[in-house]
């Protein structure tokens, strides 16, 4: 081997945020999409003071639910919006965990496609490994 | 030069990548794809690869 990495993901492009939503059981009517961030929703319909560029409405979320969304920051990175109420409910750190490494495996696949590489890939214990070739 | 990258992406999303098979540092503007789009290194190595020379210039005398 000649170089080493590691990466802890960040979230900062748009379209595979969406991707990973995929995967995590959303469709794609079910995810709102904005260049200009939106008014997010609280459960009994009020309106909630953030905004969002990536929302999913509540009524998507759960009985009961807050719009779920995903706010860009002054740094690139995407911030999630989940209240209190859903982060008790499966929304939690081990929900964002998996979001970010389905997110990460879409970036890769898409930077290894555009140049030009084979990807082969498993998931062994919960992790995803890819192998790259070129 | 043919080269192959291990990544795995952990439970969390924890990335470690691996470029194998490429000497010199041509296994940096590799790296450096990814890290593009990935977001700054938290950690990174050169391994003993990295410090030996590529094939073509083994030869030149």
């Amino acid at each position: 081997m000649s170089e080493y990495l590691e990466f802890k993901t960040q979230i900062t492009r748009k379209d595979e945020l969406v991707l990973a939503l995929g995967d995590m059981g959303f469709t794609s009517q079910q995810i709102e999409i904005h260049t200009d961030p939106q008014t997010l929703y609280g459960w009994h319909g009020e309106k909630r003071p953030e905004k969002s560029e990536v929302i999913i409405r509540r009524k998507y979320v759960g009985a009961a639910a807050n719009d779920l969304g995903f706010t860009k920051q002054a740094d690139g990175t995407y911030k999630a919006i989940i209240s209190a109420n859903e982060r008790t409910c499966g929304y939690n750190a081990a929900w964002l965990n998996r979001l970010n490494q389905n997110y990460a495996a879409h970036v890769i696949r898409r930077k290894a496609k555009a140049k030009g590489y084979r990807v082969t890939e498993t998931k062994v214990d919960g992790k995803i490994q890819m192998t790259l070739r070129k | 030069m043919a080269h192959k990258i291990d990544i795995t992406i952990d439970e969390t999303g924890h990335v470690t990548f691996h470029v194998r098979g490429q000497k010199g540092d041509k296994c940096l503007d590799i790296a450096k794809d990814f890290e593009n789009v990935m977001g700054k290194a938290e950690k990174k190595r050169k391994t003993s690869e990295f410090y030996e020379k590529p094939e073509r210039e083994k030869v030149r005398i």
